[in-house]
């Protein structure tokens, strides 16, 4: 059986989030009460519902992550639902359902995939045939959206990703996948030519890079990714790639006194939280810290990690900033209906969720109708301007279902807090701190 | 590469005797009831959670909470014993490896529940900061742990070979029969056993907590494969094989990642632990006394 995204679930229910969960509960049970007295008056059945499949890790490692895309995919849902027109020019959030379909109610259906393929593919197999979704959505780790993509190519049914970055996942030739946010080698791109921005205006004098990664498919991924771009940029490697064990690290002492030894400018470090940490911690100890520090986001965006003062300083690859708001002020409006609505504010991994969520709600509102080869048809021929589908860049597909349009800026953390640097453009003044201050100094 | 050596070398030390500290308590338990307890790492989480949270709310310093987590590790393993694996002592061994594996998950995902799955670390703790002596940085969490842990195995020495207490479990761990003619009480002593072992889990947890980000679900995995990996090098049957193997492992990974390739860390333990396995399956210390 499945629930609503309104419904609770074990894994909704622990950690810090108890008490957005309790709320949560209540405004489910109401919901859930509404729509049974309805079913009861003979109103509208599921056939009257835009129905969408987001399968997500709602436990193990990044559960806390996952309970956040519910929380922000919940007030997603209630702006479609009932009408949030302060929110234009979000798709479907003028009036009450989604306009360009007769006000057809939306509702999300939450599958936990466990971090686990195997479970992300019969998840998706299951709300497809046993739920009959109309879109899949998701699913943050490349492994596991690569099964749930399989599944849509041989059902035929449309899967929006917008949150799983791996470079490769839409050159596979599939006709029903669509990949929102920039993948491994945009992000890449952006960093690499913030350094270059960095050299010329900061006289930075950047040269090499040091990469380091957890041995999983995200790290794995970026890895990959980053070592092309470097090897095409004027950057030079320092020293191979450095890789760990994601499940085994308990210090990276020996490979941080590695890169000192091999004088690498920049490190580039794709990691899981724990590792961050460790990572982060251990460099206090050995006390160096490279020229830059520059990630391609994930776990250094994530608020838990930002709370801790050894993360202050990190430049990442982001599609968030705490001051995004200023130059983006859309983006500021739909994150305070999220925090409002459903507790939880927009950061650096969940505002993909946000994006997935509604450029199905754009494709939906602009389709002919809800089947999936219309629905298909409006993902094809997409050109949603900045905002429209909750992102502060536009959205239109490749021929392969890449989002042409996504777009990474650099971000730095300091105090909790992400500022952009990068384009310098967009930077509020004084945003940046470079040179990053010893350890000693801070 | 070479030039990193020396702090390789120290890291090893370091974080070898603390592997030793965690694999003491599963080697006792193991040795003595010849019960595996796949739970180690999690009851490990239990000490680490108890130091961080009560840290966090009542501003504490972790090194207050070293007593406190001593004491209820030691009951927690005391009542363990009698609630639940005494159930299964006679049972098959499929049926005893399933129920430490139950305890596994229902304490790791309790845990959870009640605390979320955040990341977590120390805030303030007393001795937190690192220092440099002859070029070597060193950490003064992990001198501190290491110390601690020479301290608890010294203690847990005494008391297994000094003691009226000690002398009981190694005679049940010999021959429980024998023991139990000879008057002795070997549910209490399984339960003291077990106790034991998880006050050991108790000093773990607390000094790892104030130097290692702690996850419900990744952190006991390191801590018990370590644990594992120590005992199995170390042997069966004491507190100091275990201990041996401990830092053994963590020369062997530190000073592994110096020389050779670092993203192979893990290949270079397990590499020696089949060596030894293969060439001396009593453990280390019995390979050097023979």
């Amino acid at each position: 059986m499945r629930f609503p995204s309104t419904s609770i679930r074990m894994t909704d229910d622990y950690g810090d989030n108890r008490v957005v969960s309790r709320r949560s509960f209540v405004r489910i049970a109401g919901t859930a009460s509404a729509v049974g007295v309805a079913g009861c008056l003979g109103g509208s059945d599921s056939s009257d519902t835009f129905t969408l499949g987001a399968i997500h890790p709602l436990s193990g490692d990044a559960a806390e992550m996952g309970s956040r895309f519910q929380d922000i995919v919940s007030a997603g849902v209630q702006a479609v639902n009932e009408g949030a027109s302060d929110l234009e020019p979000l798709a479907g959030a003028e009036g009450e359902g989604l306009p360009g379909q007769d006000g057809t109610e939306v509702e999300v259906l939450w599958a936990d995939h466990q971090g686990s393929s195997d479970v992300a593919r019969s998840e998706a197999e299951s709300m497809v045939l046993d739920d009959g979704v109309d879109v899949l959505l998701g699913s943050y780790y490349s492994g596991t959206t690569e099964v749930v993509s399989q599944v849509a190519q041989r059902e035929g049914v449309p899967h929006i990703c917008g949150t799983a970055i791996g470079e490769g996942l839409t050159e596979r030739d599939l006709d029903w996948f669509w990949q929102v946010p920039p993948h491994t080698g945009v992000k890449g791109e952006s960093m690499f030519e913030f350094a270059d921005g960095m050299n010329e205006q900061h006289d930075a004098g950047l040269e090499t890079v040091s990469i380091i990664h957890q041995d999983g498919t995200f790290g794995t991924e970026v890895a990959n990714s980053m070592q092309r771009v470097v090897e095409e940029s004027d950057f030079e490697l320092a020293l191979d790639t450095i890789s760990y064990s994601a499940q085994s690290v308990n210090s990276l002492s020996t490979e941080i006194r590695n890169i000192e030894q091999a004088g690498a400018d920049i490190i580039v470090h794709a990691a899981n939280v724990r590792d961050a940490v460790i990572m982060l911690e251990d460099m206090q100890t050995e006390d160096y810290y490279p020229e830059l520090m520059l990630t391609p986001g994930s776990a250094y965006l994530d608020p838990s990690l930002l709370e801790e003062s050894v993360s202050d300083y990190v430049f990442s690859g982001s599609d968030f900033a705490h001051d995004m708001f200023e130059v983006h002020p859309p983006m500021g409006a739909y994150n305070s209906y999220s925090e409002e609505e459903s507790g939880t504010p927009f950061d650096g991994s969940s505002i993909y969720a946000w994006g997935e969520f509604f450029t199905a709600i754009a494709a939906a509102d602009r389709a002919e109708s809800l089947s999936s080869d219309d629905l298909r048809a409006s993902l094809n021929s997409m050109s949603a301007e900045p905002y429209v589908a909750g992102l502060p860049y536009p959205v239109e597909f490749d021929d392969n279902g890449y989002n042409q349009e996504a777009f990474s800026f650099v971000v730095q953390s300091e105090d909790s807090q992400l500022e952009t640097v990068w384009p310098f453009d967009q930077a509020q003044d004084d945003a940046m701190t470079y040179p990053v201050p010893s350890w000693d100094e801070r | 590469m070479l030039s990193i050596l020396p702090s390789a070398i120290v890291d090893g030390i370091l974080i070898g005797l603390t592997y030793g500290l965690v694999a003491a308590g599963l080697g006792l338990i193991w040795g003595v009831m010849d019960i595996v307890n796949f739970a180690h790492g999690e009851h490990m989480l239990i000490a680490m959670y108890v130091t961080l949270l009560t840290a966090a709310e009542l501003n504490v310093d972790p090194l207050l909470l070293l007593p406190v987590n001593v004491v209820l590790m030691f009951l927690i393993g005391y009542a363990t014993y009698f609630l639940v694996i005494k159930r299964v002592m006679d049972g098959p061994v499929l049926g005893q490896v399933l129920c430490t594996f139950g305890l596994l998950l229902v304490i790791r995902y309790g845990i959870m529940y009640a605390a979320g799955p955040t990341t977590r670390t120390i805030d303030d703790f007393v001795f937190a900061g690192s220092t440099t002596v002859f070029g070597i940085s060193i950490s003064f969490p992990e001198v501190l742990t290491a110390l601690v842990s020479i301290v608890t195995v010294a203690a847990l020495y005494v008391l297994l070979q000094k003691t009226e207490t000690g002398k009981a479990i190694r005679a049940t761990a010999q021959d429980k029969q024998a023991a139990q003619v000879l008057g002795i009480e070997t549910d209490r002593v399984y339960a003291v056993a077990w106790g034991i072992g998880l006050a050991a889990t108790g000093v773990a947890g607390t000094m790892v907590a104030t130097f290692f980000p702690v996850q419900p679900e990744a952190t006991p995995v390191v801590w018990t494969i370590a644990s594992f990996a120590a005992v199995a090098l170390g042997g069966l049957g004491g507190i100091l094989g275990p201990v041996a193997g401990g830092v053994v492992i963590g020369l062997v990974e530190n000073i592994g990642a110096a020389v050779l390739d670092s993203s192979y860390r893990q290949l270079y333990v397990y590499l020696v632990l089949i060596g030894a396995l293969i060439y001396q399956r009593e453990g280390i210390l019995n390979w050097v006394n023979s």
